[in-house]
Protein backbone atom coordinates (compact mmCIF):
# COMPACT_ATOMS: atom_id res chain seq x y z
CA UNK A 1 0.00 0.00 0.00
CA UNK A 2 1.67 3.07 -0.64
CA UNK A 3 2.35 5.23 2.28
CA UNK A 4 0.41 8.79 1.35
CA UNK A 5 -2.89 6.98 0.70
CA UNK A 6 -4.56 6.19 4.43
CA UNK A 7 -4.85 2.63 5.77
CA UNK A 8 -8.44 2.33 6.04
CA UNK A 9 -11.46 5.12 5.43
CA UNK A 10 -14.64 5.28 7.30
CA UNK A 11 -17.50 6.69 5.81
CA UNK A 12 -20.62 7.24 7.42
CA UNK A 13 -20.12 4.21 9.91
CA UNK A 14 -22.34 3.26 12.17
CA UNK A 15 -22.60 -0.25 14.30
CA UNK A 16 -25.47 -1.43 16.28
CA UNK A 17 -26.14 -4.05 18.65
CA UNK A 18 -29.64 -5.59 17.88
CA UNK A 19 -31.31 -1.65 17.46
CA UNK A 20 -28.71 0.45 19.71
CA UNK A 21 -26.39 1.95 17.64
CA UNK A 22 -22.86 1.58 19.65
CA UNK A 23 -21.34 4.12 17.36
CA UNK A 24 -22.80 6.21 15.05
CA UNK A 25 -21.71 8.42 12.17
CA UNK A 26 -18.24 7.99 11.72
CA UNK A 27 -16.65 9.43 9.21
CA UNK A 28 -12.76 9.69 8.89
CA UNK A 29 -9.10 8.60 7.64
CA UNK A 30 -6.90 5.97 9.33
CA UNK A 31 -3.48 7.32 8.61
CA UNK A 32 -0.93 4.38 6.78
CA UNK A 33 2.04 3.95 9.23
CA UNK A 34 2.44 5.13 12.41
CA UNK A 35 -0.11 4.81 15.87
CA UNK A 36 -3.89 6.38 15.91
CA UNK A 37 -4.92 6.16 19.00
CA UNK A 38 -9.02 5.93 19.76
CA UNK A 39 -9.47 7.49 23.04
CA UNK A 40 -12.19 7.97 24.94
CA UNK A 41 -13.89 6.62 28.00
CA UNK A 42 -15.30 3.17 28.68
CA UNK A 43 -18.15 2.40 26.64
CA UNK A 44 -17.81 5.19 24.61
CA UNK A 45 -17.32 2.55 21.26
CA UNK A 46 -13.53 1.94 20.64
CA UNK A 47 -13.72 -1.50 20.89
CA UNK A 48 -16.46 -1.72 18.10
CA UNK A 49 -14.97 0.73 15.97
CA UNK A 50 -11.66 -1.12 15.92
CA UNK A 51 -13.39 -4.88 15.80
CA UNK A 52 -14.92 -3.45 12.58
CA UNK A 53 -11.80 -2.61 11.01
CA UNK A 54 -11.42 -6.61 10.47
CA UNK A 55 -14.78 -7.41 10.41
CA UNK A 56 -14.19 -9.20 13.91
CA UNK A 57 -17.84 -8.15 14.67
CA UNK A 58 -19.12 -10.53 12.64
CA UNK A 59 -18.64 -12.67 15.42
CA UNK A 60 -21.01 -10.89 18.28
CA UNK A 61 -24.80 -11.44 17.96
CA UNK A 62 -26.69 -8.95 16.28
CA UNK A 63 -23.96 -6.70 15.79
CA UNK A 64 -24.67 -4.79 11.73
CA UNK A 65 -22.83 -2.15 10.54
CA UNK A 66 -24.10 0.51 7.97
CA UNK A 67 -21.73 2.73 6.08
CA UNK A 68 -18.79 1.89 4.06
CA UNK A 69 -14.92 0.98 5.10
CA UNK A 70 -12.28 0.55 2.99
CA UNK A 71 -8.65 -1.23 3.37
CA UNK A 72 -5.85 -0.45 1.23
CA UNK A 73 -8.73 1.15 -1.44
CA UNK A 74 -11.32 -1.96 -0.96
CA UNK A 75 -14.25 -1.95 0.58
CA UNK A 76 -14.52 -4.98 3.43
CA UNK A 77 -17.91 -5.38 3.06
CA UNK A 78 -17.88 -6.56 -0.50
CA UNK A 79 -19.63 -9.32 -0.67
CA UNK A 80 -16.02 -11.24 -2.75
CA UNK A 81 -14.29 -9.49 -0.10
CA UNK A 82 -11.79 -12.25 1.08
CA UNK A 83 -12.46 -12.33 4.97
CA UNK A 84 -9.37 -14.38 5.63
CA UNK A 85 -6.72 -12.65 3.73
CA UNK A 86 -8.09 -9.21 5.42
CA UNK A 87 -7.75 -10.58 8.97
CA UNK A 88 -4.01 -11.88 7.56
CA UNK A 89 -3.13 -8.09 6.29
CA UNK A 90 -4.87 -6.43 9.92
CA UNK A 91 -3.73 -8.37 12.54
CA UNK A 92 -5.73 -8.06 16.08
CA UNK A 93 -3.90 -8.03 20.25
CA UNK A 94 -7.05 -8.20 22.53
CA UNK A 95 -7.61 -6.96 25.92
CA UNK A 96 -6.99 -9.70 27.60
CA UNK A 97 -4.06 -11.83 26.46
CA UNK A 98 -5.59 -14.96 25.15
CA UNK A 99 -2.96 -18.02 23.84
CA UNK A 100 -3.64 -20.82 22.03
CA UNK A 101 -4.21 -23.91 24.90
CA UNK A 102 -0.32 -25.25 22.87
CA UNK A 103 3.09 -24.33 23.10
CA UNK A 104 4.85 -21.11 22.61
CA UNK A 105 6.45 -22.17 19.12
CA UNK A 106 2.34 -23.50 18.14
CA UNK A 107 1.11 -20.05 18.74
CA UNK A 108 3.25 -18.30 16.69
CA UNK A 109 3.21 -21.16 13.69
CA UNK A 110 -0.83 -21.08 13.81
CA UNK A 111 -1.61 -18.23 11.51
CA UNK A 112 1.67 -19.12 8.77
CA UNK A 113 0.96 -23.24 8.71
CA UNK A 114 -2.73 -21.94 8.10
CA UNK A 115 -1.61 -19.90 5.24
CA UNK A 116 0.21 -22.23 3.98
CA UNK A 117 3.70 -20.51 4.48
CA UNK A 118 6.71 -22.53 5.65
CA UNK A 119 7.09 -22.36 9.42
CA UNK A 120 10.66 -22.88 10.49
CA UNK A 121 12.95 -22.10 13.16
CA UNK A 122 13.75 -18.71 11.55
CA UNK A 123 10.30 -17.62 11.82
CA UNK A 124 9.58 -18.33 14.68
CA UNK A 125 12.77 -16.87 16.27
CA UNK A 126 12.00 -13.51 13.86
CA UNK A 127 8.42 -13.12 14.81
CA UNK A 128 9.65 -13.63 19.04
CA UNK A 129 12.62 -11.14 18.15
CA UNK A 130 10.45 -8.75 16.80
CA UNK A 131 8.45 -9.07 19.68
CA UNK A 132 10.45 -8.38 22.09
CA UNK A 133 9.99 -12.02 23.45
CA UNK A 134 12.79 -14.19 22.31
CA UNK A 135 15.34 -13.61 25.02
CA UNK A 136 13.22 -14.54 27.47
CA UNK A 137 11.93 -17.57 25.69
CA UNK A 138 14.90 -19.25 24.15
CA UNK A 139 15.10 -22.65 24.97
CA UNK A 140 11.52 -23.03 26.09
CA UNK A 141 9.49 -22.96 22.95
CA UNK A 142 7.99 -26.11 23.26
CA UNK A 143 6.43 -25.24 27.08
CA UNK A 144 3.18 -24.62 27.21
CA UNK A 145 2.06 -20.83 26.63
CA UNK A 146 0.15 -20.38 29.58
CA UNK A 147 3.11 -20.77 31.72
CA UNK A 148 4.09 -17.05 30.60
CA UNK A 149 3.36 -13.72 32.83
CA UNK A 150 0.94 -11.71 31.46
CA UNK A 151 3.16 -9.32 29.76
CA UNK A 152 4.87 -12.58 27.95
CA UNK A 153 1.65 -13.47 27.01
CA UNK A 154 0.36 -10.09 25.65
CA UNK A 155 3.89 -10.07 23.59
CA UNK A 156 3.38 -13.34 22.05
CA UNK A 157 0.31 -12.80 20.78
CA UNK A 158 1.77 -9.38 19.46
CA UNK A 159 4.46 -11.90 17.90
CA UNK A 160 1.70 -14.71 17.22
CA UNK A 161 0.29 -11.84 14.65
CA UNK A 162 3.87 -10.43 13.19
CA UNK A 163 3.95 -13.69 12.03
CA UNK A 164 2.11 -13.64 9.39
CA UNK A 165 3.36 -9.95 8.34
CA UNK A 166 0.65 -8.11 9.02
CA UNK A 167 0.54 -4.45 7.65
CA UNK A 168 -1.74 -2.87 10.05
CA UNK A 169 -2.26 -4.42 14.16
CA UNK A 170 -5.66 -3.65 15.73
CA UNK A 171 -4.80 -3.66 19.70
CA UNK A 172 -7.58 -3.57 21.80
CA UNK A 173 -6.22 -1.96 25.41
CA UNK A 174 -3.10 -4.11 24.90
CA UNK A 175 -1.55 -3.18 28.68
CA UNK A 176 -5.12 -2.97 30.46
CA UNK A 177 -4.64 -6.31 32.22
CA UNK A 178 -0.60 -5.59 32.77
CA UNK A 179 1.17 -4.36 35.39
CA UNK A 180 3.48 -0.98 35.09
CA UNK A 181 6.56 -2.92 34.08
CA UNK A 182 4.78 -5.21 31.48
CA UNK A 183 3.22 -2.12 30.36
CA UNK A 184 6.19 -0.39 29.37
CA UNK A 185 7.85 -2.98 27.67
CA UNK A 186 4.25 -3.50 25.36
CA UNK A 187 4.55 0.24 25.12
CA UNK A 188 8.27 -0.04 23.51
CA UNK A 189 7.34 -1.92 21.53
CA UNK A 190 4.17 -1.02 19.83
CA UNK A 191 6.34 2.38 19.59
CA UNK A 192 9.31 0.16 17.80
CA UNK A 193 7.01 -1.70 15.77
CA UNK A 194 4.96 1.81 14.27
CA UNK A 195 8.11 2.52 12.63
CA UNK A 196 7.43 -0.68 10.43
CA UNK A 197 3.43 -1.02 10.11
CA UNK A 198 0.17 0.92 11.15
CA UNK A 199 -0.90 0.53 14.59
CA UNK A 200 -4.26 1.48 15.64
CA UNK A 201 -4.50 1.62 19.49
CA UNK A 202 -7.28 1.54 21.55
CA UNK A 203 -6.62 3.13 24.82
CA UNK A 204 -8.74 5.07 27.94
CA UNK A 205 -5.52 5.94 29.16
CA UNK A 206 -4.10 9.66 28.36
CA UNK A 207 -0.55 8.94 29.09
CA UNK A 208 -0.56 5.88 26.90
CA UNK A 209 -2.05 7.96 23.93
CA UNK A 210 0.35 10.92 24.63
CA UNK A 211 2.97 8.63 24.73
CA UNK A 212 2.63 6.42 21.48
CA UNK A 213 0.03 8.36 19.57
CA UNK A 214 0.74 10.12 16.00
CA UNK A 215 -3.20 10.71 15.51
CA UNK A 216 -5.88 10.61 18.08
CA UNK A 217 -9.27 9.70 17.46
CA UNK A 218 -11.11 11.27 20.40
CA UNK A 219 -14.55 9.30 21.06
CA UNK A 220 -17.09 10.22 23.44
CA UNK A 221 -20.55 8.61 24.62
CA UNK A 222 -22.95 11.18 23.72
CA UNK A 223 -26.62 10.77 24.57
CA UNK A 224 -29.08 10.98 21.69
CA UNK A 225 -32.15 13.09 20.77
CA UNK A 226 -34.15 9.86 22.33
CA UNK A 227 -31.67 10.01 25.50
CA UNK A 228 -30.00 6.82 24.11
CA UNK A 229 -26.10 6.85 24.43
CA UNK A 230 -24.36 5.94 21.22
CA UNK A 231 -20.35 6.37 20.55
CA UNK A 232 -19.59 9.45 18.60
CA UNK A 233 -15.64 10.67 17.12
CA UNK A 234 -15.55 14.21 18.56
CA UNK A 235 -11.94 15.07 17.32
CA UNK A 236 -9.56 13.73 15.13
CA UNK A 237 -5.81 14.75 14.17
CA UNK A 238 -2.10 14.78 15.01
CA UNK A 239 -1.60 14.16 18.56
CA UNK A 240 0.27 17.57 18.81
CA UNK A 241 -2.84 19.68 17.75
CA UNK A 242 -5.58 17.45 19.82
CA UNK A 243 -3.19 17.25 23.13
CA UNK A 244 -2.42 21.37 22.88
CA UNK A 245 -4.58 23.30 21.20
CA UNK A 246 -8.05 20.81 21.48
CA UNK A 247 -10.94 22.85 18.98
CA UNK A 248 -13.98 20.68 20.70
CA UNK A 249 -14.42 21.92 24.49
CA UNK A 250 -15.39 18.07 25.24
CA UNK A 251 -11.47 17.32 24.13
CA UNK A 252 -10.49 20.15 26.01
CA UNK A 253 -12.66 18.47 28.84
CA UNK A 254 -11.81 15.32 28.92
CA UNK A 255 -7.83 16.23 28.45
CA UNK A 256 -8.26 18.69 31.81
CA UNK A 257 -7.62 21.87 29.65
CA UNK A 258 -9.22 24.63 29.43
CA UNK A 259 -9.46 24.97 25.27
CA UNK A 260 -7.87 28.31 23.98
CA UNK B 1 -39.06 -68.87 22.82
CA UNK B 2 -43.01 -68.97 23.58
CA UNK B 3 -44.55 -65.44 23.87
CA UNK B 4 -48.36 -65.91 24.79
CA UNK B 5 -49.99 -63.08 23.56
CA UNK B 6 -52.86 -63.51 26.11
CA UNK B 7 -51.07 -63.80 28.92
CA UNK B 8 -48.77 -60.88 27.82
CA UNK B 9 -51.61 -58.89 27.75
CA UNK B 10 -52.47 -59.60 30.81
CA UNK B 11 -49.16 -58.78 32.48
CA UNK B 12 -49.12 -55.58 30.53
CA UNK B 13 -52.23 -54.52 31.87
CA UNK B 14 -51.35 -55.26 35.40
CA UNK B 15 -47.28 -53.69 35.05
CA UNK B 16 -49.45 -50.94 33.74
CA UNK B 17 -51.71 -50.62 36.48
CA UNK B 18 -49.54 -51.03 39.12
CA UNK B 19 -47.05 -48.25 37.93
CA UNK B 20 -50.44 -46.06 38.15
CA UNK B 21 -51.42 -47.10 41.16
CA UNK B 22 -47.48 -46.44 42.92
CA UNK B 23 -47.47 -42.88 40.95
CA UNK B 24 -51.27 -42.29 42.49
CA UNK B 25 -50.27 -43.18 46.15
CA UNK B 26 -47.10 -41.36 45.69
CA UNK B 27 -48.23 -38.10 44.86
CA UNK B 28 -46.27 -37.90 41.26
CA UNK B 29 -48.48 -36.47 38.45
CA UNK B 30 -47.56 -37.51 34.74
CA UNK B 31 -49.87 -39.82 34.91
CA UNK B 32 -51.22 -38.98 31.52
CA UNK B 33 -47.63 -38.91 30.31
CA UNK B 34 -47.57 -42.09 31.50
CA UNK B 35 -50.30 -43.70 29.14
CA UNK B 36 -49.24 -41.29 26.35
CA UNK B 37 -45.60 -43.12 26.70
CA UNK B 38 -47.18 -46.63 27.12
CA UNK B 39 -49.65 -46.11 24.39
CA UNK B 40 -47.20 -44.95 21.62
CA UNK B 41 -44.85 -47.79 22.67
CA UNK B 42 -47.40 -50.49 22.10
CA UNK B 43 -48.31 -48.54 18.92
CA UNK B 44 -44.73 -48.31 17.43
CA UNK B 45 -43.51 -51.66 18.83
CA UNK B 46 -45.86 -53.41 17.27
CA UNK B 47 -45.67 -51.20 14.04
CA UNK B 48 -42.23 -52.19 13.82
CA UNK B 49 -42.85 -55.90 14.54
CA UNK B 50 -45.22 -55.82 11.57
CA UNK B 51 -42.77 -54.03 9.67
CA UNK B 52 -39.59 -55.93 10.37
CA UNK B 53 -41.71 -59.37 9.89
CA UNK B 54 -42.72 -58.39 6.56
CA UNK B 55 -38.26 -57.66 5.95
CA UNK B 56 -37.44 -61.30 7.37
CA UNK B 57 -39.89 -62.32 4.50
CA UNK B 58 -38.68 -59.91 1.96
CA UNK B 59 -34.85 -59.23 2.91
CA UNK B 60 -34.39 -56.32 0.12
CA UNK B 61 -36.67 -54.24 1.84
CA UNK B 62 -34.33 -54.11 4.55
CA UNK B 63 -32.24 -51.35 2.53
CA UNK B 64 -34.88 -49.13 2.84
CA UNK B 65 -36.00 -49.83 6.05
CA UNK B 66 -32.78 -48.85 7.40
CA UNK B 67 -32.54 -45.80 4.47
CA UNK B 68 -35.10 -44.92 6.23
CA UNK B 69 -33.50 -45.00 9.64
CA UNK B 70 -30.27 -42.96 8.78
CA UNK B 71 -32.66 -39.94 7.35
CA UNK B 72 -34.79 -39.89 10.63
CA UNK B 73 -31.64 -40.19 12.81
CA UNK B 74 -29.98 -37.53 11.22
CA UNK B 75 -33.80 -35.71 11.04
CA UNK B 76 -33.78 -35.67 14.66
CA UNK B 77 -30.14 -34.96 14.87
CA UNK B 78 -30.33 -32.09 12.83
CA UNK B 79 -33.32 -30.93 15.06
CA UNK B 80 -31.24 -31.03 18.38
CA UNK B 81 -28.55 -29.30 16.97
CA UNK B 82 -29.75 -27.36 14.46
CA UNK B 83 -28.21 -25.84 11.27
CA UNK B 84 -28.71 -25.77 7.81
CA UNK B 85 -28.81 -27.60 4.95
CA UNK B 86 -25.05 -28.46 4.89
CA UNK B 87 -25.38 -29.25 8.24
CA UNK B 88 -27.72 -31.73 7.68
CA UNK B 89 -25.72 -33.35 4.71
CA UNK B 90 -22.82 -33.44 7.41
CA UNK B 91 -24.69 -35.12 10.00
CA UNK B 92 -26.46 -37.83 7.35
CA UNK B 93 -22.82 -38.60 6.14
CA UNK B 94 -21.36 -38.72 10.12
CA UNK B 95 -23.90 -41.22 11.11
CA UNK B 96 -24.38 -43.10 7.98
CA UNK B 97 -20.57 -43.32 7.46
CA UNK B 98 -19.86 -44.97 11.04
CA UNK B 99 -22.90 -47.15 10.83
CA UNK B 100 -21.67 -48.52 7.43
CA UNK B 101 -18.38 -49.58 8.36
CA UNK B 102 -18.99 -51.37 11.64
CA UNK B 103 -21.97 -53.01 9.88
CA UNK B 104 -19.31 -54.00 7.11
CA UNK B 105 -16.83 -55.04 9.97
CA UNK B 106 -19.19 -57.54 11.46
CA UNK B 107 -20.74 -58.68 8.42
CA UNK B 108 -17.79 -59.39 6.43
CA UNK B 109 -15.57 -61.27 8.95
CA UNK B 110 -19.06 -63.59 9.22
CA UNK B 111 -19.94 -62.43 12.91
CA UNK B 112 -23.14 -61.88 12.28
CA UNK B 113 -24.77 -63.84 9.63
CA UNK B 114 -25.60 -62.10 6.28
CA UNK B 115 -29.46 -62.02 6.77
CA UNK B 116 -32.16 -59.70 7.50
CA UNK B 117 -32.71 -61.52 10.73
CA UNK B 118 -28.96 -60.72 12.00
CA UNK B 119 -28.10 -57.90 9.98
CA UNK B 120 -31.20 -55.77 10.95
CA UNK B 121 -31.16 -55.47 14.55
CA UNK B 122 -27.71 -54.85 14.71
CA UNK B 123 -27.59 -52.20 12.14
CA UNK B 124 -30.46 -50.41 13.46
CA UNK B 125 -29.02 -50.23 16.88
CA UNK B 126 -25.58 -48.84 15.48
CA UNK B 127 -27.95 -46.04 13.76
CA UNK B 128 -29.19 -45.53 17.05
CA UNK B 129 -25.56 -45.00 18.64
CA UNK B 130 -24.48 -42.82 15.98
CA UNK B 131 -27.59 -40.38 16.19
CA UNK B 132 -26.68 -40.38 20.12
CA UNK B 133 -23.37 -39.19 19.58
CA UNK B 134 -23.98 -37.00 16.63
CA UNK B 135 -25.70 -34.75 18.62
CA UNK B 136 -23.63 -35.11 21.55
CA UNK B 137 -20.60 -34.39 19.83
CA UNK B 138 -22.78 -31.62 17.72
CA UNK B 139 -23.64 -29.65 21.13
CA UNK B 140 -20.56 -30.23 22.60
CA UNK B 141 -18.67 -28.53 20.43
CA UNK B 142 -21.45 -25.78 19.75
CA UNK B 143 -21.19 -24.86 23.04
CA UNK B 144 -17.35 -25.08 23.68
CA UNK B 145 -17.28 -22.49 20.51
CA UNK B 146 -19.61 -20.26 23.22
CA UNK B 147 -17.52 -20.54 26.26
CA UNK B 148 -14.38 -20.03 24.44
CA UNK B 149 -15.34 -17.09 21.93
CA UNK B 150 -12.53 -15.20 22.61
CA UNK B 151 -10.50 -17.68 21.69
CA UNK B 152 -12.07 -18.65 18.79
CA UNK B 153 -12.34 -15.01 17.79
CA UNK B 154 -7.94 -15.35 17.97
CA UNK B 155 -7.96 -17.94 15.90
CA UNK B 156 -10.27 -16.10 13.30
CA UNK B 157 -7.91 -13.31 13.57
CA UNK B 158 -5.47 -15.01 13.04
CA UNK B 159 -6.53 -15.88 9.43
CA UNK B 160 -8.84 -19.10 10.03
CA UNK B 161 -12.38 -19.75 8.82
CA UNK B 162 -14.95 -20.40 10.96
CA UNK B 163 -14.65 -24.06 10.07
CA UNK B 164 -10.68 -24.20 10.68
CA UNK B 165 -11.43 -22.22 14.48
CA UNK B 166 -13.94 -24.92 15.13
CA UNK B 167 -11.52 -28.07 14.00
CA UNK B 168 -9.79 -26.62 17.00
CA UNK B 169 -12.13 -27.86 19.15
CA UNK B 170 -13.47 -30.51 17.84
CA UNK B 171 -10.86 -33.29 19.00
CA UNK B 172 -11.72 -32.44 22.50
CA UNK B 173 -15.74 -32.19 21.77
CA UNK B 174 -15.29 -35.69 19.93
CA UNK B 175 -13.49 -37.08 23.15
CA UNK B 176 -16.06 -35.91 25.36
CA UNK B 177 -18.84 -37.02 23.42
CA UNK B 178 -17.55 -40.65 24.03
CA UNK B 179 -17.34 -40.86 27.60
CA UNK B 180 -21.19 -42.26 27.88
CA UNK B 181 -20.58 -44.99 25.48
CA UNK B 182 -16.70 -45.82 27.51
CA UNK B 183 -18.65 -45.36 30.56
CA UNK B 184 -21.60 -47.68 29.40
CA UNK B 185 -18.64 -50.18 27.93
CA UNK B 186 -16.80 -50.17 31.04
CA UNK B 187 -19.60 -50.84 32.99
CA UNK B 188 -21.56 -53.48 31.32
CA UNK B 189 -22.61 -56.93 32.72
CA UNK B 190 -21.93 -55.39 36.31
CA UNK B 191 -24.34 -52.26 36.81
CA UNK B 192 -26.85 -53.00 34.02
CA UNK B 193 -27.26 -55.96 31.84
CA UNK B 194 -27.51 -54.51 28.27
CA UNK B 195 -30.56 -54.97 25.93
CA UNK B 196 -29.17 -57.13 23.45
CA UNK B 197 -27.98 -59.49 26.45
CA UNK B 198 -30.83 -59.62 28.15
CA UNK B 199 -32.77 -60.17 24.52
CA UNK B 200 -30.91 -63.02 23.45
CA UNK B 201 -31.21 -65.03 26.80
CA UNK B 202 -35.44 -64.19 26.67
CA UNK B 203 -34.79 -65.47 23.21
CA UNK B 204 -33.28 -68.67 24.43
CA UNK B 205 -29.82 -68.44 23.62
CA UNK B 206 -26.96 -69.68 26.10
CA UNK B 207 -25.38 -66.99 28.17
CA UNK B 208 -22.26 -67.31 25.78
CA UNK B 209 -24.14 -66.60 23.16
CA UNK B 210 -25.37 -63.78 24.34
CA UNK B 211 -22.28 -62.38 25.52
CA UNK B 212 -20.75 -62.98 22.32
CA UNK B 213 -23.60 -60.71 20.65
CA UNK B 214 -23.79 -58.09 23.04
CA UNK B 215 -19.82 -57.49 22.68
CA UNK B 216 -20.27 -56.86 18.98
CA UNK B 217 -22.87 -54.32 19.79
CA UNK B 218 -21.22 -52.56 22.55
CA UNK B 219 -17.24 -52.68 20.50
CA UNK B 220 -19.08 -52.07 17.09
CA UNK B 221 -20.83 -48.61 19.04
CA UNK B 222 -17.46 -47.80 19.78
CA UNK B 223 -16.65 -47.72 16.42
CA UNK B 224 -19.51 -46.11 14.78
CA UNK B 225 -19.55 -43.52 18.12
CA UNK B 226 -15.81 -42.88 17.49
CA UNK B 227 -16.39 -42.27 13.72
CA UNK B 228 -19.88 -40.53 13.92
CA UNK B 229 -18.01 -37.89 16.62
CA UNK B 230 -15.18 -37.53 15.34
CA UNK B 231 -16.92 -36.60 11.48
CA UNK B 232 -19.26 -34.75 13.47
CA UNK B 233 -17.40 -32.60 14.69
CA UNK B 234 -15.38 -31.82 11.75
CA UNK B 235 -18.43 -31.76 9.15
CA UNK B 236 -20.82 -29.35 11.12
CA UNK B 237 -20.94 -25.39 11.02
CA UNK B 238 -18.66 -24.53 14.59
CA UNK B 239 -20.99 -21.67 14.99
CA UNK B 240 -23.73 -21.94 17.36
CA UNK B 241 -26.95 -20.10 15.77
CA UNK B 242 -27.42 -17.81 17.65
CA UNK B 243 -23.57 -15.93 16.82
CA UNK B 244 -23.09 -13.49 14.31
CA UNK B 245 -22.19 -14.02 10.76
CA UNK B 246 -23.30 -11.04 9.93
CA UNK B 247 -23.50 -8.79 6.91
CA UNK B 248 -23.47 -5.18 6.04
CA UNK B 249 -26.86 -3.42 6.49
CA UNK B 250 -27.99 -1.89 2.96
CA UNK B 251 -26.70 1.48 2.19
CA UNK B 252 -29.01 3.90 3.76
CA UNK B 253 -30.42 1.63 6.11
CA UNK B 254 -29.91 1.98 10.28
N1 LIG C 1 -21.39 -7.73 22.20
C1 LIG C 1 -22.14 -6.66 22.50
N2 LIG C 1 -23.49 -6.75 22.51
C2 LIG C 1 -24.26 -5.69 22.82
N3 LIG C 1 -23.78 -4.49 23.16
C3 LIG C 1 -22.45 -4.32 23.18
C4 LIG C 1 -21.55 -5.40 22.85
N4 LIG C 1 -20.28 -4.96 22.96
C5 LIG C 1 -20.38 -3.66 23.33
N5 LIG C 1 -21.68 -3.28 23.46
C6 LIG C 1 -22.15 -1.93 23.84
O1 LIG C 1 -21.67 -1.02 22.90
C7 LIG C 1 -21.18 0.14 23.54
C8 LIG C 1 -19.74 0.37 23.16
O2 LIG C 1 -18.96 -0.69 23.70
P1 LIG C 1 -17.42 -0.84 23.38
O3 LIG C 1 -17.22 -0.78 21.92
O4 LIG C 1 -16.96 -2.07 24.07
O5 LIG C 1 -16.81 0.47 24.05
P2 LIG C 1 -15.35 0.73 24.62
O6 LIG C 1 -14.40 -0.21 23.98
O7 LIG C 1 -15.09 2.18 24.25
O8 LIG C 1 -15.42 0.57 26.10
C9 LIG C 1 -21.40 -0.04 25.03
O9 LIG C 1 -22.59 0.60 25.37
C10 LIG C 1 -21.54 -1.53 25.17
O10 LIG C 1 -22.42 -1.83 26.23
MG1 LIG D 1 -13.21 -1.70 24.90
Amino acid sequence: MSTSEPAFRLDAVTVLYGRTPAVQDVTLDIRSGGVTALLGASGCGKSTLLRSLNRLNDLVPDARLAGRITFDGQDIHAPDVDLVSLRRRVGMVFQRPTVIPASIRENIAFGPRLAKRDVDDALIEGALTRANLWPEVTGHLDDPASGLSGGQQQRLSIARCLALEPEVLLMDEPTASLDPQATAAVEDLIASLAQEMTIVLVTHSLGQAERLADDVVFMAAEPDAAGERRGVVVEHGPAQTLFHAPRDPRTAEYLGRTSP
Amino acid sequence: MNVDPVRTGVALVLLFAAAIAVMTLGGIRHRADLAVAAGRALVQLIAVALVIAWIFTHPEGAVVYLSIMVVAATWTAHRRIGGDRRDFLALLGAIALGAAATVAIVSVTGALSFTAQALLPFSAQMIGGAMTTAILAGMRLRDDVRDNIDLFAVYVSLGATYRQAGQQFATRAAQRALVPTLDQTRSAGLVTLPGAFVGMLLGGATPLQAAQVQLLVLIGLLLVQSITALLTTRWIDPLPDDLGRNVALPEGAS
